[in-house]
């Protein structure tokens, strides 16, 4: 036991040494193949999440290539649980494979670090995740995201409360009580910001605020019954998967009722709280990019690769693709099916200059947006919706040319009514 | 009435806190371990639980009989090939190499079982008693109660039993225990067993109450070394004490201070007890940690 | 870079001749970026471990040296870089000023952690380390006027020395190498100078160290100063390198128990244990990223919890004593220094258990 211990530790430190002192020749793509780096956490708490944007990412080169239209797409998949493993990890993507085009991150701090380092080795960072609006602010020539950003959710909330909650309950907007509940990090205090702005502008009042920390809280009771006590109309939520779980359960639990409750993307768009709550979950509604629009407002070409996606991404991965899965393969096939090809391989400037001359209508992408950069590298037709759970499916709701199927339960029966 | 519910919402937390603390406190007491894998056992229960329910629709209150002895062989197994060795050297070892089987376990659960946030939702999941304005959450009054019966039967064991006793008698005095006859690597690896079984118990019943993942072991964690040093490190009493307070602690100060900050308050009152009596509230002194 | 500098080492205490070794091994430090230069990723991990180096060798000045096994050091960490980095963004001061205030800072709380916890015994020091860590997370989180909560802070890129900042990764590298030699030069003065002397009768046996005479709270607790204020530049550092800081990375357990696993990999108590430690976690970590291209994440954070608990059991010394004698088994003792680190590591790790 011992002695191979031993011989373990020796070979495995050698390896090392050897690694880290000499450098690998590369195997170097031909002129058809274009290489591109895929950086999303897909280990530590944010795995599921990684997950999904990498396997949606992932379909998306797969149909690109068998499309054939543009170079041959190959992905250099890496992991990013943090900051500093994403600037590891782009460093070596960009220093030593020598890749131009990054797509990833999900988390905010490591996109921030990430987009950095693409920027000072000239170098594109595509995020199709992360919200944190300062990304897309400071100026850099070569981050594009073509996601909506943090500022986005507020006022897609507030503009479906005002036209279709007040108009349902028959209340004015300075009589419909809000109460924000969300998760203390980067993207609750984000989108809760933009809630509260939009809030504020269209006079709706903000009754309470929670705030939480979602890596290590086990117990909600207490928020729980700050919120009856507030008497909130409308409960707004931002939580990721195990809160927003833990949430309703305990919500149910202590009796918590209000007219409407709706989170923003996340937790209460995540599969498994579908699958946790089954019909339990019918009723709550969520502001975010849609996961799957209704035909109409899509072009034939999206109809068709609605299907496409699916099948392929059950095939491959042996589950029906979510919300997460869905905006990373929406976004990434930006990348590969229009800018690529357009800009005949990952050369930075090119990709830019094809990137800013997209000029894509609403429903051109498989969630429904258009594609129209401006100069900051924002899309600016990520347009929102809101979905609602209705007989166990997430289903939008909202607005009205993307929805499949109608608002329903607002307001939101009682505990008590329902079964 | 708030009061009222804010006490029963937090001890009915700090009951699965106790729970939870029960098999590190028992662990320490005997064999003076700092065990930081204790929460990662806590998920390879509810995993374990998890996968019953759903493979086998054994419901998870009947899945702790085959979760607890599982978790009790795997402790025994972790004791005898990695803890027996590291218990020799010092507190900082076995503190070194819990914390490495920790990453070990949390990496290996994301290879084996994904990311995947995974849920039990049976009957009694959400389900609540009501009592006027009052609601008691129904899986948490049973983790509740068994977390007391499982206290009473540890009591009863390590009172009156000749192995309890030898266990206690162990963790009171190893040396004069060994001249007694008692075989310490026997009663360790027991001890770490029933340790590691007890969370078990905890695992299967929260099964149906949190989402389990890879890295659910880290929150519970840091709260249930709070709960056993209140307690007294090594005393059974405490933790289940210990967790209460804390339980009350928490649901009090998230409700009057704000949710974000209710932490802040258990580990400024942690630090505190570590100052002033740092054999906790109900413990008793132990020589090699206590001056 | 790593094979040289060990290599550079054994050779150093192999040949008696100490001043060519040094002279060697200095050249060779200087040398390397250059050498690197067309192959920045290794110039990357290098520099990554030369930070990490400089934060578990601080560590150890505590941990190994005067065995206070704190598990809390991402508190001083989390503060060198927040502490530049607030005075940089809002008030425009130059990191290099920030890295001594926020040492200053992180100084005067490792005092007063010394002053409250010291007294505490066995593992209730190190729980309460984490305590004081996570309290300073929370805070951090919370003070949002100040900290911008948990959103992070990023620290512009206004390349120019007065703001540590650089287009080419070799400036980065002479600074991490600087501050991984504080902790490496104040170990080595550890050996030779009183106070260490002190430090070290205090960790092997406090009550005869206190019958002796020595003053044993003031040498911990001066320790204690040292190794936080040391911690906090290498925070600084890290700031300015990876130019994103966030509470919930700074201030986290994992960052404390990265520099205690480093120290205990290389050799506890011993000036190049952390610096070989890191080498090691972040040459494995390369190797792992190199080799599991596109699979699943989770194994390379496996195999770095595997290597630890491998060496705790087997050799708890860590790697630089054991394969220092390996490769000279049979060629007569130790040099004098490895006699004093060896032995001196034996002594902490014989807890109270050792005895029953």
């Amino acid at each position: 036991m011992k002695r191979s211990t031993i011989l373990l530790l020796t070979s495995m430190l050698t390896l090392s040494l050897l690694v880290s002192a000499c450098g690998r020749p590369d195997s170097r793509a031909d002129a058809n193949t274009v290489r591109v780096g895929v950086a999303f956490p897909t280990s530590g708490n944010l795995a599921k999440i990684g997950q999904s944007c990498t396997r949606g990412t992932q379909i998306a080169a797969d149909i690109a290539n068998a499309q054939g239209k543009g170079p041959k797409i190959e992905l250099d998949k890496v992991d990013v649980p943090t900051a500093v493993a994403a600037v590891h990890e782009v460093n070596r993507l960009i220093l030593k494979e020598d890749i131009r085009v990054i797509v990833g991150t999900y988390a905010s701090p490591s996109s921030m670090a990430a987009s950095g380092i693409t920027e000072r080795n000239r170098a594109v960072l595509w995020e199709v995740a992360a919200t944190d609006p300062r990304l897309t602010r400071r100026g850099f020539k070569y981050v594009f995201r073509p996601n909506p950003d943090a500022t986005m959710y507020g006022p897609a909330t507030v503009r479906f409360l005002e036209e279709v909650v007040g108009p349902k309950l028959g209340l004015e907007n300075k009589e419909m009580k809000m109460a924000l509940v969300h998760e203390d990090g980067d993207y609750g205090e984000g989108v809760a910001a933009s809630t509260k702005k939009a809030a504020k502008k269209a006079g709706i009042p903000i009754v309470e605020e929670i705030r939480y920390n979602a890596k290590a809280t086990n117990d909600l009771s207490s928020a729980i019954l700050r919120l009856k006590n507030s008497d909130a109309d409308i409960i707004n939520m931002v939580q990721y998967d195990t809160d927003a779980q833990l949430f309703w359960k305990q919500a149910k639990q202590l009796g918590l009722n209000a007219k409407v409750f709706i989170g923003n993307g996340a937790g209460q768009s995540s599969d498994n709280f579908g699958q946790t709550f089954g019909e339990g979950a019918d009723g709550v509604m969520d502001t975010s990019s849609a996961n799957s629009v209704h035909p109409r407002a899509l072009t034939p070409e999206m109809r068709k690769m609605e299907q496409e996606f699916q099948r392929r991404y059950e095939q491959k991965y042996g589950q029906k693709p979510d919300l997460i899965a869905t905006l990373a393969f929406s976004s990434a096939y930006i990348l590969f099916h229009d800018v690529i090809p357009k800009a005949g391989g990952t050369d930075p400037d090119k990709i830019r200059k094809a990137a800013l001359s997209l000029d894509k209508p609403v429903g051109s992408t498989l969630v429904g947006w258009g594609v129209q950069f401006n100069e900051t590298g924002q899309n600016t037709r990520a347009a929102m919706s809101v979905m609602q759970w209705q007989d166990g499916k997430l289903v939008v709701i909202y607005p009205e040319s993307f929805s499949k199927s109608q608002p329903q339960m607002i307001p939101m029966p009682e505990w008590s009514e329902r079964k | 009435m708030i009061f009222l519910q804010l006490l029963i919402s937090g001890i009915l937390i700090g009951g699965v806190y106790a729970l939870i603390s029960l098999g590190l406190t028992l662990i320490f007491g005997v064999m003076r371990i700092v065990n930081f894998v204790h929460g990662d056992m806590l998920m390879v229960a509810m995993y374990f639980s998890y996968w019953f329910y759903t493979l086998y629709s054994v419901d998870n209150y009947i899945g702790l009989f085959l979760v607890v002895p599982a978790l009790g062989l795997l402790g025994a197994l972790m004791y005898r090939f990695v803890i027996r060795h590291a218990i020799r050297r010092s507190h900082e070892a076995s503190i070194l190499v819990t914390i490495g089987l920790s990453i070990v376990i949390q990496n290996a659960a994301l290879l084996l079982w994904s990311a995947d946030y995974r849920s039990i939702h049976n009957e009694w999941a959400t389900r609540s008693l009501q009592w006027g304005d009052l609601r008691i959450s129904s899986p948490l009054l049973i983790a509740f109660i068994v977390a007391l019966v499982v206290t009473g039967i540890l009591f009863a064991f390590l009172h009156r039993t000749y192995l309890g006793k030898a266990i206690r008698a162990a963790s009171m005095d190893r040396f004069a225990a060994v001249l007694m006859g008692v075989h310490p690597q026997r009663i360790f690896t027991l001890s770490f067993a029933i340790g590691i079984a007890l969370v078990g118990v905890a695992g299967a019943l929260l099964s149906s109450v949190f989402a389990v993942h890879p890295t659910l072991g880290t929150q519970f964690l840091l709260v249930s070394f709070v709960v056993v040093v209140l307690g007294g490190l090594g005393s059974l009493r405490g933790a289940i004490l210990g967790g209460l307070l804390i339980g009350v602690v928490e649901t009090t100060s998230a409700y009057f201070i704000g949710s974000s900050m209710k932490q802040l308050v258990y580990l400024l009152l942690f630090i505190v007890i570590l100052i002033v009596k740092p054999a906790g509230l109900f413990g008793k002194r132990i020589p090699e940690v206590n001056q | 870079m790593m094979n040289v500098t060990t290599e550079g080492n054994k050779r150093r205490s192999a040949i008696l001749t100490p001043t060519v070794g040094v002279g060697s091994a200095a050249l060779f430090l200087i040398a390397l970026p250059f050498l690197l230069q067309n192959q920045l990723y290794y110039l990357d991990t290098v520099i990554l471990a030369l930070l990490w180096g400089a934060a578990a060798g601080a560590w150890n000045l505590a941990g190994g040296y005067g065995g206070l096994l704190s598990l809390g050091h991402a508190a001083f960490f989390g503060i060198g870089a927040y502490t530049s980095t607030l005075l940089f963004v809002r008030l425009g001061i130059s990191p290099w000023l920030g890295m001594l205030v926020g040492a200053v800072l992180a100084a005067i709380l490792g005092w007063l952690i010394g002053i409250i916890t010291l007294r505490m015994k066995g593992p209730f020091f190190g729980l309460a380390t984490i305590a004081i860590a996570e309290v300073l997370m929370i805070v951090a989180v919370n003070w949002t006027e100040v900290t911008q909560g948990s959103q992070g802070i990023t620290v512009p890129y206004k390349p120019g020395f007065a703001n540590m900042a650089f287009d080419s990764k070799i400036p980065y590298y002479f600074i991490a190498l600087v501050i991984c030699l504080i902790p490496f030069l104040l170990a080595r003065w550890l050996k030779q100078s009183k106070f260490g002397y002190e430090l070290m009768a205090i960790r092997d046996n406090e009550a005869a160290a206190q019958a002796l005479g020595i003053h044993t709270v003031r040498v911990k607790v001066g320790i204690l100063v040292i190794s936080s204020a040391i911690t906090a530049v290498a925070g600084t550092f890290y700031a300015q390198y990876v130019t994103v800081i966030e509470p919930y990375h700074e201030f986290s357990f994992n960052v404390s128990i990265q520099m205690v696993l480093m120290t205990m990999i290389g050799g506890l108590g011993m000036a190049l244990g952390p610096v070989f430690g890191s080498f090691v976690v972040t040459g494995l970590d390369t190797l792992m990223r190199d080799l599991l291209q596109g699979t699943q994440g989770g194994v390379h954070a496996m195999m770095y919890g595997t290597l630890l608990v491998l060496v705790v059991l087997f050799v708890p010394e860590g790697m630089i004593p054991w394969l220092k004698e390996r490769f000279r088994s049979g060629k007569g003792g130790r040099s004098h220094g490895s006699v004093v680190d060896s032995g001196a590591s034996d002594q902490t790790f014989r807890g109270p258990d050792g005895g029953g």
